[in-house]
């Protein structure tokens, strides 16, 4: 080591050049002649070497990271030259000509009018356009829609004796008709307008530009009544699915819409019913008569319809039981319900029934689907002991395919509920016997079920109400850990026979519940069930699964229920078939959201009063209605029905109210609306329509407010 | 600026000015490997190796510039690039031009440097520092004792043994390694 350490100073002497002439040529020699001096000196060279890369390679990167700078500079340099002068010469030359954007005929405006007020008065509604005025241009990006809302008292050929205006505001929207525009208004109406639609009737030319549109919509009861609106058309009454005023203008003139051109109305309905048609109105005197327009018929549409089910009395087209093809849909109907009680009664096995200590009338609700296949699919029964709506899944599980029901053409979904009735009836005689051998097991019973004609089938009778109760897909989602999990029909199949097959069993209650998913599960080619973190696995590989709970599943499907109309108990109490509709009326427009609301489409070729409505069919016996009442000073008396959305005018006259004539015994309320020397009157009176009412009103002076929420109670007996 | 600049910047002991104007010529440099599959990085490395042999060439007094730096750093370069990718074959090596071999020689030559310098590298700041200063600045123990706060220029010496006898280690098990390979 000494030795070592010497040589090394001895080299770094003579590199750097400390050793004397002698000492210099001694060193040579011995690097000549002694090899291990020589190793040692040349090892030490590359070592010396070595260190002077790091130094090279510190001056390298100095060199490089000042050329890069450098270049840098000299780039950011140029560009800013070049950017500089390209602003010059853009300054030069474009200054002068301005780019205008150019609208986009192509494209299409959806306007959304949202907020828009019945105003006190005038000095309320320059507020109100002022408030507005944030809003009142919205830009999209190429073209410009802009919409202000005003007030704009429209013209009724009715009440105008008096200066107080109640009358409901209208919308109003501008909008280019270059464009094909889409409107949807505050209460839903949905306005299509295809581009060009409008002529100016004075010059009989296509009006081009942005025009006003003046949409009010009467959907409530109380809009409805005070604009003294009712639902007749020539004497008859009419029932109505809701009335919008739209009248078009570009400046002063008043616009029409062109001969063959149309305007295509959506009226949002909670509830469609069949049968509507497109009304235009027209005053008389101080009432508005319906007339029928000659345009097509009216077609329902429902959004997604694909994806809607359509209940069996409601589909065009209803299913198909095999054998009862033909070519009229009422007879496919009877033979098809005929053909399904039928099946049922046969292969129900009653003997289900013994032993359960059941006695006397049984009811088995059921209800399942006819998919889009066919397919006898969502089986659900409802019995007073699971054994029996066991049996009835069975049953209906053996229902062979239908031919599907079809709604405008397209497959759809059919719901299909099916109550199933029979007695267990006591036999006697069988007891008797019995009772003499032994003492405490004292009745037999024996079943028998009620003929065919005692299956109550009547699907036209039902009412369908949907819930967010939490179904198979929740309970599925909850055991498989995952909120999002795709579950289709016929995942949920294959899960019954799952756990028909025993493949997957629960255990415990209620706090305690697990699933065992035994191991084959997971071994099935394209499975679905994948073994999770938390899963405990038993010794031969099945996999217990504590399911999440509520909370962590969203409850996102719709379960339909079908409830009979008249089998209504709602807990204990009895209500009437009108309050038991509206109870589903109610709970239909809590649970169905807007995107699944059905819309009532038509189209219009006149602008104007437009209506979409039905006739009501006298089902009862019709009477002559006159009321004859005092102080009434030209009040508007109008007779609101609580079973249809109709209302019924009455003409003053010989010192009458003639409702001409009206179905005896319905349930109505009478509002009355006086408007004298400016101020306002009103009264209703609820009453059944009999001959020779004897009522009188007691007229209350309210304002337009107290008016406007007197009418607001009214409005639930209009759905 | 030409080659003869360089050669003054250079003598000037003005490296870093010298190694900056000589990165102009890089972008060709670079060009030339990555024809040849290399990467952009891979270039960085080439370029800065081919110019340290050059650098360690200009410091021995019998060397002569025979040609432009151009030419010179581009075929180092390639030498260098082949020998990483191992890719000259038996009969290109016998078909070099005794130049070229020289250049070759230089770049073997340099890869043991680079184990050196690796293993320098490896033996701790500290160490690191003492060895600099010995053997760049050439200070004195006295000097590097006091910079570095040694009780004395002897514990200063008796460090820098260890030090460079730890370096030599790591450098002796690298380069078995490497001839294993």
């Amino acid at each position: 080591m000494e030795t070592y350490n010497q040589y090394i100073e001895l080299i770094n002497q003579y590199l750097s050049n400390l050793l004397s002439d002698e000492s210099r040529i001694a060193f040579e020699s011995k690097l000549e002649n002694d090899p291990e001096f020589k190793t040692i000196y040349e090892e030490h060279m590359v070592f010396i070497n070595g260190l002077q890369r790091v130094q090279v390679k510190a001056d390298i990167q100095k060199g490089q990271r000042s050329y890069y700078t450098e270049k840098w500079v000299k780039i950011s340099g140029f560009s800013i030259l070049v950017l500089g002068l390209l602003v010059m010469i853009y300054t030069l030359v474009f200054k002068t000509s301005e780019i205008e954007p150019t609208p986009n005929n192509e494209s299409i405006n959806v306007v959304n009018i949202d907020s828009v007020s019945t105003q006190k008065d005038n000095n309320d509604v320059s507020v109100a356009i002022s408030e507005e005025k944030p809003d009142s241009t919205k830009t999209t990006s190429q073209h410009v829609v802009s919409y202000t809302t005003t007030t704009i008292q429209e013209k009724f050929g009715g009440i105008s004796e008096t200066n107080i205006d109640i009358k409901k505001k209208a919308q109003m929207v501008k909008i280019n008709v270059q464009n094909d525009t889409t409107i949807t208004c505050k209460e839903g109406t949905v306005l299509n307008i295809s581009k060009g639609s409008f002529i100016n009737p004075n010059t009989g030319k296509t009006v081009t530009g942005v025009i006003d549109l003046n949409v009010t919509e009467y959907y409530k009861l109380s809009d409805i009544l005070m604009a003294n609106l009712s639902t007749v058309s020539n004497g008859k009454q009419l029932e109505t699915g809701g009335m919008i005023y739209i009248e078009a203008s570009q400046g002063t003139t008043t616009l029409e819409l062109k001969d063959n051109r149309s305007l295509e109305i959506l009226f949002p309905t909670p509830q469609k019913k069949s049968g509507m048609q497109l009304f235009n109105g027209e005053w008389q005197e101080n009432n508005i008569n319906w007339s029928l327009t000659n345009t097509t018929d009216l077609e329902v549409i429902d959004i997604d319809e694909a994806h809607i089910d359509v209940p069996f009395n409601v589909v065009e087209v209803v299913p198909t039981f095999p054998g009862c093809e033909s070519e009229d849909n009422d007879i496919r109907k009877q033979c098809t319900t005929a053909a399904i009680s039928k099946f049922i009664s046969r292969k129900f096995n009653t003997d289900v029934a013994l032993g359960l200590g059941l006695s006397g009338r049984q009811r088995i609700l059921s209800m399942f689907k006819i998919d889009e296949d066919g397919n006898i699919t969502f089986i659900q029964s409802r019995a007073a002991h699971p054994r029996l709506s066991e049996e009835a899944d069975r049953v209906i599980s053996l229902l062979p395919k239908m031919s599907p029901g079809l709604q405008r053409g397209k497959p759809v979904t059919v719901p299909y509920s099916l109550p199933i009735n029979f007695t267990v009836v006591e036999d006697e005689e069988l007891t008797q016997k019995y009772i003499s051998l032994i003492e405490v097991d004292s009745v037999s019973t024996s079943t028998s079920l009620v003929q065919a004609n005692d299956i109550i089938v009547r699907p036209t009778e039902m009412d369908t109400v949907y819930t967010t109760r939490r179904g198979m897909v929740e309970l599925i989602r909850e055991v498989m850990h995952d909120k999002d999990f795709l579950v289709d029909s016929l995942f949920i199949q294959k899960w019954q026979t799952y756990e028909k097959q025993k493949l997957i069993r629960k255990l415990g209650r209620l706090d305690n519940e697990r699933y065992i998913l035994r191991k084959p599960l997971f071994e099935m080619d394209d499975t679905r069930f994948k073994i999770l973190e938390d899963d405990s696995i038993t010794r031969g590989g099945h996999v217990i699964r504590f399911p999440w709970n509520e909370t962590q599943v969203p409850t996102t499907t719709q379960i339909m229920t079908i409830v009979p109309k008249q089998q209504f108990s709602a807990g204990g109490e009895i209500v009437s078939v009108e309050e038991f509709e509206t109870r589903l009326g109610d709970e239909a427009d809590t649970s169905i959201s807007t995107s699944d609301a059905t819309y009532y489409a038509l189209s219009t070729t006149k602008l104007g009063w437009i209506n979409c409505d039905r006739f009501i069919n006298g089902r009862t016996k019709r009477i002559k209605y006159k009321l004859k009442i005092k102080n009434t000073d030209g009040a508007s008396v109008n007779m609101v029905f609580k079973s249809y959305n109709s209302i019924l005018p009455s003409w003053y006259i010989n010192g009458a109210y003639d409702f001409k004539t009206v179905g005896l015994d319905e349930e109505v309320i009478l509002v009355a609306i006086k408007r004298t020397n400016g101020k306002l009157y009103y009264d209703t009176i609820e009453t059944k329509t009999e001959v020779n009412p004897q009522l009188d009103f007691e007229f209350k002076e309210v304002s337009i407010e107290e008016l406007k929420e007197e009418l607001e109670k009214l409005n639930s007996i209009f759905n | 600026m030409s080659d003869q600049d360089i050669l003054e910047l250079f003598k000037n002991g003005q490296r870093d000015k010298a190694f900056k104007k000589l990165y102009r010529l890089y972008p060709r440099i670079e060009k030339l490997i990555r024809s040849k599959g290399g990467t952009k990085a891979d270039a960085k490395d080439v370029f800065q190796e081919a110019l340290i042999i050059l650098n360690r060439n200009l410091e021995t007094s019998n060397f002569k510039l025979t040609s432009s730096f151009y030419t010179y750093l581009y075929s180092v370069s390639r030498f260098v690039w082949s020998d990483i990718q191992k890719s000259l074959t038996k009969q290109q090596l016998q078909n070099l031009n005794a130049q070229d071999v020289q250049i070759f020689q230089e770049v073997i030559e340099e890869k043991k440097y680079q184990l050196a310098e690796h293993a320098f590298l490896d033996i701790g700041k500290r160490c690191q520092q003492l060895l600099q200063l010995f053997y760049h600045k050439a200070m004195s123990f006295k000097d590097i004792a006091k910079v570095m706060q040694f009780k004395s220029d002897k514990i200063a010496k008796n460090q820098k043994y260890k030090c460079l006898q730890k370096a030599k280690d790591i450098y002796q098990t690298k380069l078995k390694s490497v001839n294993l390979n």
